[in-house]
C-alpha cells in the first residue's frame, strides 16, 4: 500500500477536475524531457557587456562543481526561448495542447522531475566529458560524493558484468534494464534512485506577470498548478530531517538496498529483493541512517491578508511545505508571497480508510520573498484606472479630494486638507554631509469636545494603508516606541516593535495627546524629528527606524479651550514638541446659528437615509484616493534653484517671526527655523498632488495660508470677543498711546485676576466653596470692583469651572 | 418520523450520487436536481426524528468558517463523496475533484426558552446526544459503525420517546457516567482554549446544539460572514471518528473534525431574518407571505394604545415600577442598529444604562437575574453576561483566533438576531483591570456605541457587526460603560403593578407579537415639520450654551426620538412625537439632579 500511496505522490499527474474534456492527447514525456534539455543548454541571457551567457549551463556547471545548491528555473525564460523562431516548433510540438511554459504551470511537478532528469543527464555528459575531473572537491568533501562515487563505479562495474554475461549492450544508467526480471543487479531497487545523486534541488519560479492568487479563491482547478499566494504566517513548526531516499544494508550478501520516499511516511523493507542468497541464508535489511538521504523540511501555515478578507469573514489559512534551501526563511508574523503548486495529500493509514479520499491541500513552496505592505499593493480595475485618468486633469484636484476625506464629518475644510497633505507626505532628503531631512509631515489637532477629532483620526487610519491608531491613556511609552520580550521558542531576548514602529512608511494617530505622560510623550520627540527609536535595554542597543508621520489629537489644557487664557497656556505643550509639528490646529467649538442650523439639517439628513447629503461635488471613491496618492507619492518635487521662491519664502519667514514678537502673549504658535522646513513640506505635498516636479508659488501661498488659518478658529472667536467689549476700544487706544511694552490690564485680564484670587484663597483654606462675602473683601482689597466680580462669577460659570449657588450665596468649585 | 410528501426526493443522497455521474454534470447541477421537501416536514437536526442520510434543516449563527476541503465528486469507479464523509477512495486519474467549506454553526445564543419549546416540543435532552438515535428500532447501516459501542450502552436506558422527562433525565445521567467525552453544554474549553466541546458563545444554553455544516457553493462560501443568522435545509450524517496522526498540526486536526457534533451537507443556505426566529411572525409569513406582516401591523395599530399599555406594566413591574425606565427599556428593546453610515455609525439602535439605587439592590440581590428572566418572555434572545473584576480578567468577551487549534473561540459578544445583552455590574467592586479585562471593557464600549464587537485575529483586529440591544444595570452610578441613554430607576411605590410572573399565557404570546412587529426594521422618515423642529431646537441650545457636544447632542437626540417613533408603531417622525421624547428626556434628566 505504501507504494501505492508513494507512486501517488510522486507523479501526482492532475486528476481532472471538472470542465476538462475526458479526451486529450496523451503526453510522451520522454520528448518533452529531450525539449527540456535543449532548453536548458540552449537558452541564453542576453547580456551585452559580456557576450551572450548560457544561463542554465552556468548554473549547472556551479551544481557540478558544488559551489549551488539548488537550480532556479524561470517559467519567463521558458516562454521567452519558446518565442524564439528556432525554437517555436520545440516548444509547440511533443503533443501538448498547450505552449510549453502553460504546460509546465498546469502539471509543474511532473515537470519539475523531468527538468531535474534532463539536468541529471546533462552533469552526467558533464561528468564523463571530463574524468579526471577530481569530483569530490578537496575542500569541501562532500559524503554523500564519496560513497555515491563509490557505488556508482561498483554499479556500472557490476551492471556490466552483467549485461557481458548476459550478452546485452549496457551502458551506464540504461534504464530498460533494469526492468528485466533476470539477474542478481537486475532488481529496480538496486540502481541508485536518481534523488540520492542529485545535489540540487529544482525550483521553479513562476511568471512575474501572474497576479498571486487570493486565498479564498484557490480550488480545485489549482491542483498541480503553479501559484502565488501571499499572506501572513502564522505558525512556524521546527525544522526537521526528512528522509528522501531510506538506504539499507543486507545482513547476507551486503548489498545496499535503497527505497525513495516521497510521502509522509514508509513502510520499511525487511528482506533483501536481491537474488544473492542461497536457500535458506539470512537475507535481513538493516537501515543505515548514515547513508540515507535526509532533506530538510519545514511546515508553515499561511493566513489571509486583511485587505484580501472580506468584512465580517475569516481569513482563510492554508498550508506550506517547505524543503531544503528555502526552510528558515520566514517567521510568524512576516508578510510574505510564497509560489509553489499546489498538491493534495491523501490521508494515510487508519484515516485513509476512514475518510477515503478527503484530501487535506497543501502548497509545496519553490519562491518565497518577503513583502512589505505599501501604496504600490493595490490592484487598479478599470473602473478606477477610469477616475483616476479623470482626477489628474481636474485642476481643481486639491479640493475634491479634500471634501473627499471623511465626507460624513460636516465642515473642517481646513483640517482635511492639511489631512490630505499628511497623506502625501514630502519626499525625505538626503544631504552631502549625511544628515536626513525627514519628508514626513506631522499635524496637531487640538479643540473642543465636539468637532470629531477622534472621528478624522479614525478615518485616516482606515484609508492610508500602514497606519496604527492609538490612544494617550492607554499606551505606555514602550508600547509606543519597543519593548524588549521573551521569544517563547527561543528564549532569547528579542525587540518588538511598539506602534511608532508598526507605522513605519505609515501615519500613527495618536489620540488624547495630552494624557500621556510625560515620560512617554517625551518617546515621541525623537520619533519626530530624527525619525528613529534608539533603544537601550536589557543589553540590546540599536535603533529601529520609525519613519512615521504623527497625528495627533488633543484637548486643550482646561477640557475647553479658555479665552480667557493665552493659546500658550491653552495648548500646554512643551515648546520642543511644538515646533515638532508643522501644523497645529486650534479648533474652537463657538455657536454660530448659520453652522449650526447646517449641521443639524446634515444631521437629520443622515439620519434619515443613512448617507449623507449629496455634496455640491462628486466624493471620490476611497479606493481611487489611495491609488492616486500611491502616483503622486513617486513624484519627487524640487525647489527651483535660482532665487525667486526662495526670497519669498525667506521674507515671509521673517514677517512671522516679527509678527510673533510683536503679539507677545497672544502668540498662537512657536516659530523657529523648523518652521521654514515645515513650509517646504507643505509646498512640495501640494506640488506632488499635481503630479509636478518643480514647486511654484503658488504652492508656497498655500502652505503659509493653511498655517494661518490653522488658527482661524481662534481667531473668529477674538473677533467676536472684541467686537463685544466696544467701550473698551477706547481704554485700549490708550493703553496704545501711552506704553505698547507695559500693556496696562486688560478686562479679560483683570477678571482673571479675581478669578485666580479667589482659587488661591480657597487653596489656603483648603476648602472649595467659598462665602459671597469673603470673595467681595476680596476684590475689595485688591481694587476690583463689584461689577467685576459678579461679571468674574458668570462667566467661569458658563465654563462649568464653579458654580453659584444663589440660595446660599456661595461659590463652589466644579 | 413526518411522511415526505411524493414530490420529495426518498433517498437523496443516493440520487445525487447518480446524478454527478452523468454527463457533463457539475456539483451545483447535481444538487438543484434533488427536490426539498417543504420546511413543515424537515425535521430540525436536534429533534429526534432526524436521522443520518435523510432530510434536516436547522437555524442558527455563524460562528467560524473553516478552509475548504476537496473530495472526489465523481469517479469512473461510481465513487463520489457527495453529501456524505466517507468519500471512498480512487486513485484514478480520471476522477473529478470539487471542494466544500465546512461552516461551524451554532444555536442562537441566548435562546429564549419559549422559543425552544415552540421549535421542539419533545426534546427535553439537554444537549445533542447519539443515544437519542438509539432510542428507534431501526438504525441504518452507517450508524451501527459509528454508534454500535454507545448503542450497546444506551438500549437498556433510552424508552419510549413519549416520555421526555424520564428519558431526559436519564440520558442526562448518562451523559456524565459514560466513558467517552460526551457532547454537553457545559463541555465547553477550559481557559484559554477552544477545547474540544461545543464552543458554543454562551457557556451552559440550555438546548444548545451545534454542527458543522459543508458548504458545497463556492461564492456563497466566499460572502458568508461571522455572526450571521442562517437556515440550512441539507442531509444529516453522523461524523467520523479519526484518530490524530502525529503531524504538525495534529492539535488543529481534530479540533477541525469534531466527532461530538453532527455534519449537515448544505442543499440550501440562506440569510435568516428576525421574523424567521419568531414563531408567531413565522407562521404568518409561511400562511400569507409578507404582506401578512404588513397587514399585521396595520391591525396592530389599531390596538395599539392598550397593548404598549400592557407592554409598559409588565416592564415596570420588573423594573420596580418605574413607567419612565420602562419607557426607554422598550425603546431600547425594539431598537435595532438599521443602517451604517461610512463613518461607522450606527442609525436605529439604543444603548440603555439602568442605574438601579442602592436600596433596591440590597433588597433584591437578583434584581438582574429576574430582570433578565422578565425580559426573556417577550424577546427572542436574552445574553446576560456578569461583569465583575474576575470574570472581565478571566476570558475575552469578544471572539479571538485561537492559532493551536486554528478556530475562532466563541465568546458572549458574538450576538445574532436583536439579542439582548444584559450586562450586569451590579456586583462590579474595586479592583485591577488586567490587561484583557482592559480590552474587554473596550470591547463593550464599542459594542454601545457602534453595535460592533472587535475580532481578534492577533496579527490584526478587524470588527464585526452585532445586531443586538444592549443593556447595562448598574448599581448606584453610572455603569464603566458608555450608553446612550442613562435612566436612574426611582421605584413609584404608590402604583401597584400585576407581577411580570403572574402573566399568563395569552397575554405575554399578544406581547410577544406586538414586540415582533415593532421592532424597527425598513424605512424611517423624519417629517418636514419635525426637522425643522429639530433644527430649531439644536440652535436654540447651542446658543444658550446647553448642547455642549455639538453634533454628538445632536446625534443622540435623534435616535432617542427615533426609537420612540419606532415604539408607539410610527414609520416617520412627527413634531407631537419629537416633543413626546423631549419630555421624556426632561423627566429622565430631572431624576440627575440630585
Amino acid at each position: 500500500m505504501a507504494e501505492v500511496l508513494s507512486n501517488v505522490d510522486a507523479f501526482p499527474s492532475r486528476p481532472r477536475t471538472q470542465g476538462d474534456s475526458i479526451a486529450t492527447p496523451t503526453m510522451d514525456y520522454s520528448v518533452m524531457k529531450s525539449r527540456l534539455r535543449e532548453f536548458l543548454q540552449s537558452f541564453a541571457l542576453d547580456d551585452f557587456s559580456a557576450g551572450s551567457k548560457l544561463k542554465y549551463m552556468t548554473q549547472l556547471e556551479d551544481i557540478f562543481r558544488r559551489t549551488r545548491k539548488s537550480l532556479v528555473i524561470e517559467v519567463e525564460d521558458v516562454y521567452k526561448w519558446g518565442l524564439d523562431a528556432d525554437n517555436f516548433s520545440a516548444a509547440n510540438s511533443g503533443g501538448a495542447t498547450g505552449l510549453l511554459h502553460d504546460e509546465i504551470l498546469s502539471n509543474a511537478r511532473r515537470y519539475q522531475e523531468l527538468f531535474s532528469e534532463a539536468a541529471d543527464e546533462i552533469i552526467e555528459d558533464m561528468r564523463s566529458a571530463a574524468p579526471n575531473a577530481p569530483a569530490v572537491n578537496p575542500d569541501t568533501p562532500d559524503v554523500i560524493a564519496v560513497l555515491s562515487e563509490t557505488r556508482r563505479r561498483r554499479e556500472e562495474e557490476f551492471r556490466n558484468a552483467q549485461a557481458a554475461a548476459e550478452n546485452i549492450p549496457g551502458g551506464p544508467g540504461n534504464a530498460d534494464n533494469a526492468n528485466r526480471p533476470a539477474g542478481p543487479g537486475a532488481d529496480p531497487r538496486n540502481l541508485v534512485p536518481a534523488i540520492m545523486t542529485r545535489t540540487y534541488e529544482t525550483l521553479l519560479i513562476p511568471r512575474p506577470g501572474d497576479k498571486s492568487v487570493p486565498l479564498r479563491f484557490v480550488r480545485s482547478e489549482h491542483v498541480g498548478r503553479l501559484v502565488t499566494v501571499s499572506g501572513i504566517v502564522t505558525r512556524v513548526t521546527e525544522v526537521k530531517p526528512r528522509v528522501a531516499a531510506a538506504v539499507y544494508v543486507c545482513h547476507g550478501c551486503g548489498y545496499e538496498v535503497y527505497q525513495e520516499v516521497s510521502g509522509k511516511s514508509y513502510m520499511p523493507i525487511q528482506t533483501c529483493p536481491t537474488q544473492n542468497h542461497r536457500r535458506g541464508a539470512e537475507s535481513q535489511l538493516v537501515p543505515n541512517y548514515k547513508a540515507c538521504k535526509f532533506v530538510k523540511y519545514q511546515e508553515l501555515k499561511l493566513q489571509e491578508p486583511a485587505d484580501q478578507v472580506p468584512i465580517g469573514s475569516i481569513p482563510r489559512t492554508i498550508n506550506i511545505k517547505l524543503n531544503g534551501e528555502i526552510t528558515r526563511t520566514c517567521t510568524s508574523g512576516d508578510v510574505v508571497k510564497i509560489s509553489g503548486i499546489f498538491l493534495p495529500m491523501p490521508y494515510s493509514g487508519y484515516r485513509a480508510m476512514k475518510a477515503g479520499f478527503l484530501a487535506d491541500t497543501f502548497l509545496e513552496a519553490s519562491h518565497v520573498t518577503q513583502s512589505k505592505k505599501s501604496y504600490a499593493d493595490e490592484y487598479i480595475d478599470d473602473n478606477t484606472k477610469r477616475e483616476l485618468e479623470a482626477l489628474r486633469s481636474d485642476p481643481d484636484v486639491y479640493n475634491r479630494l479634500a471634501k473627499s476625506i471623511a465626507p460624513e464629518i460636516f465642515g473642517s475644510v481646513e483640517v482635511k486638507k492639511a489631512l490630505l497633505l499628511l497623506l502625501l507626505g514630502a519626499p525625505p532628503k538626503r544631504l552631502p554631509d549625511g544628515m536626513r531631512l525627514r519628508g514626513d509631515i506631522h499635524i496637531c489637532l487640538m479643540g473642543d469636545p465636539g468637532v470629531a477629532k477622534s472621528q478624522l483620526l479614525k478615518h485616516i487610519a482606515k484609508v492610508a494603508p500602514r497606519a496604527v491608531y492609538t490612544t494617550g491613556k492607554g499606551s505606555s511609552g514602550v508600547g509606543l516606541t519597543a519593548a524588549v520580550i521573551r521569544d517563547p521558542v527561543t528564549k532569547e531576548l528579542m525587540l518588538e516593535g511598539g506602534a511608532l514602529v508598526l507605522a513605519d512608511m505609515g501615519i500613527a494617530c495618536i489620540d488624547e495627546f495630552d494624557k500621556m505622560n510625560e515620560v512617554d510623550r517625551t518617546a515621541i520627540h525623537e520619533v519626530m524629528e530624527q525619525q528613529t527609536v534608539s533603544i537601550a535595554k536589557a543589553g540590546i542597543t540599536t535603533s529601529l527606524n520609525a519613519r512615521a508621520s504623527v497625528l495627533a489629537a488633543a484637548n486643550p489644557a482646561y477640557g475647553r479651550y479658555n479665552k480667557r487664557k493665552s493659546p500658550a497656556e491653552n495648548i500646554n505643550l512643551p515648546a520642543a514638541l511644538l515646533s515638532r509639528f508643522d501644523l497645529l490646529f486650534l479648533l474652537l467649538d463657538t455657536p454660530d446659528a448659520a453652522q449650526d442650523l447646517a449641521l443639524a439639517k446634515h444631521v437629520t439628513h443622515v439620519h434619515r437615509t443613512g448617507v449623507h447629503p449629496t455634496l455640491d461635488f462628486t466624493v471620490v471613491d476611497p479606493k481611487v484616493i489611495r491609488v492616486h496618492i500611491a502616483a503622486a507619492r513617486e513624484v519627487n518635487p524640487v525647489i527651483p534653484k535660482n532665487g525667486s521662491l526662495t526670497e519669498y519664502l525667506v521674507n515671509n519667514y521673517v514677517a512671522m517671526r516679527a509678527q510673533e514678537v510683536d503679539d507677545g502673549r497672544e502668540a498662537k504658535g512657536y516659530t523657529s527655523p523648523r518652521v521654514l522646513l515645515s513650509i517646504l513640506r507643505l509646498a512640495q505635498a501640494l506640488c506632488r498632488l499635481r503630479l509636478a516636479t518643480v514647486v511654484q508659488r503658488e504652492d508656497v501661498d498655500e502652505a503659509l495660508r493653511l498655517m494661518v488659518a490653522s488658527k482661524a478658529s481662534l481667531e473668529d472667536a477674538e473677533s467676536k470677543k472684541r467686537s463685544r467689549t466696544d467701550d473698551d476700544a477706547d481704554e485700549e487706544a490708550l493703553d496704545v498711546l501711552f506704553g505698547s511694552n507695559n500693556r496696562a490690564e486688560t478686562k479679560e485680564d483683570r477678571v482673571w485676576r479675581i478669578y485666580t484670587l479667589i482659587c488661591e484663597h480657597m487653596d489656603k483654606e483648603q476648602r472649595e466653596v467659598i462665602d459671597i462675602e469673603t470673595a467681595e473683601k476680596l476684590c475689595d482689597e485688591n481694587g476690583y470692583s463689584r461689577d467685576e466680580l459678579m461679571k468674574t462669577i458668570d462667566d467661569y460659570e458658563e465654563m462649568n469651572l464653579w458654580t453659584y449657588d444663589t440660595d446660599e450665596h456661595r461659590i463652589a468649585i466644579v | 418520523m413526518v411522511g415526505l410528501s411524493f414530490e420529495a426526493t426518498p433517498d437523496p443522497v443516493a440520487a445525487s450520487h447518480h446524478a454527478i455521474h452523468q454527463a457533463g454534470a457539475t456539483v451545483s447541477s447535481a444538487l438543484s436536481a434533488l427536490q426539498v421537501p417543504p420546511l413543515s416536514a424537515i425535521p430540525f437536526i436536534d429533534s429526534p426524528t432526524a436521522r443520518p442520510g435523510r432530510w434536516a434543516q436547522c437555524l442558527a449563527m455563524v460562528q467560524d468558517i473553516w478552509d475548504a476541503e476537496l473530495f472526489v465528486a465523481s469517479s469512473p469507479e461510481g465513487d463520489s463523496g457527495l453529501l456524505v464523509e466517507n468519500a471512498a477512495a480512487t486513485n484514478d486519474t480520471r476522477a473529478k475533484l470539487s471542494e466544500r467549506l465546512p461552516v461551524y454553526l451554532v444555536s442562537p445564543p441566548g435562546e429564549a426558552a419559549w422559543i425552544r419549546e415552540a421549535r421542539n416540543p419533545s426534546c427535553l435532552y439537554p444537549t445533542p446526544n447519539p443515544s437519542a438515535n438509539s432510542s428507534r428500532t431501526k438504525r441504518t447501516r452507517e450508524d451501527r459503525d459509528a454508534t454500535e459501542d454507545q448503542s450497546m450502552q444506551e438500549a437498556p436506558s433510552a424508552t419510549a420517546p413519549g416520555t421526555p422527562a424520564a428519558n431526559g433525565a436519564a440520558s442526562s445521567s448518562e451523559a456524565t457516567t459514560d466513558k467517552r467525552p460526551r457532547p454537553s453544554a457545559q463541555g465547553d474549553g477550559k481557559n484559554g482554549s477552544v477545547g474540544l466541546g461545543l464552543n458554543h458563545p454562551v457557556l451552559g444554553q440550555a438546548g444548545a446544539f451545534a454542527v458543522v455544516a459543508k458548504l458545497y457553493d463556492a461564492t456563497a462560501g466566499r460572502e458568508l460572514k461571522v455572526n450571521t443568522l442562517v437556515r440550512v435545509v441539507g442531509i444529516l450524517q453522523e461524523a467520523m471518528p479519526v484518530a490524530s496522526g502525529n503531524d504538525a498540526f495534529a492539535e488543529e486536526f481534530a479540533a477541525r473534525n469534531p466527532e461530538i457534533v453532527k455534519r449537515l451537507h448544505v442543499v440550501q443556505m440562506r440569510g435568516a431574518e428576525e421574523w424567521e426566529i419568531n414563531p408567531a411572525t413565522a407562521a404568518l409569513v409561511a400562511n400569507g407571505g409578507q404582506q401578512a406582516l404588513a397587514e399585521a401591523r396595520q391591525e396592530l395599530k389599531a390596538v395599539l394604545p392598550g397593548v404598549r399599555d400592557m407592554l409598559i406594566k409588565y416592564l415596570s413591574s420588573a423594573l420596580c415600577d418605574d413607567t419612565v425606565a420602562a419607557e426607554y427599556l422598550l425603546m431600547c428593546l425594539l431598537s435595532r442598529p438599521a443602517q451604517r453610515t461610512e463613518g461607522g455609525d450606527a442609525i436605529g439602535k439604543l444603548s440603555l444604562n439602568l442605574v438601579v439605587p442602592k436600596e433596591v439592590s440590597d433588597s433584591q440581590p437578583d434584581f438582574s437575574s429576574q430582570l433578565s428572566k422578565a425580559i426573556e418572555n417577550v424577546v427572542n434572545a436574552v445574553v446576560p453576561v456578569e461583569l465583575s473584576i474576575a470574570s472581565l480578567n478571566a476570558r475575552e468577551l469578544y471572539p479571538k483566533k485561537d492559532y493551536t487549534l486554528n478556530r475562532l473561540k466563541a465568546a458572549p459578544l458574538q450576538l445574532a438576531g436583536g439579542a439582548v445583552l444584559l450586562a450586569d455590574e451590579t456586583r462590579l467592586s474595586n479592583g485591577h483591570l488586567a490587561e484583557r479585562g482592559l480590552r474587554n471593557v473596550r470591547a463593550l464600549s464599542s459594542l454601545a456605541k457602534q453595535c460592533t464587537a472587535p475580532l481578534d485575529f492577533q496579527y490584526y483586529e478587524t470588527e464585526i457587526l452585532v445586531q443586538c440591544c444592549p443593556v447595562f444595570v448598574s448599581k448606584g452610578s453610572k455603569s464603566i460603560i458608555p450608553a446612550d441613554v442613562v435612566v436612574r430607576i426611582k421605584p413609584d411605590t404608590g402604583l401597584k403593578l400585576q407581577k411580570w410572573d403572574s402573566y399568563n399565557e395569552d397575554l405575554l404570546r399578544k406581547m410577544r407579537l406586538a414586540m415582533a412587529l415593532l421592532t424597527e426594521q425598513g424605512e424611517f422618515d423624519i417629517s418636514e415639520g419635525a426637522s425643522k423642529a429639530v433644527e430649531n431646537e439644536y440652535v436654540a441650545a447651542r446658543k444658550s450654551g446647553q448642547a455642549k457636544d455639538g453634533q454628538a447632542t445632536l446625534q443622540s437626540w435623534l435616535a432617542l426620538a427615533r426609537c420612540c417613533s419606532r415604539s408607539f408603531g410610527e414609520a416617520v417622525l412627527t413634531p407631537e412625537r419629537w416633543s413626546h421624547a423631549r419630555q421624556l428626556e426632561a423627566k429622565r434628566a430631572e431624576r440627575d439632579r440630585r
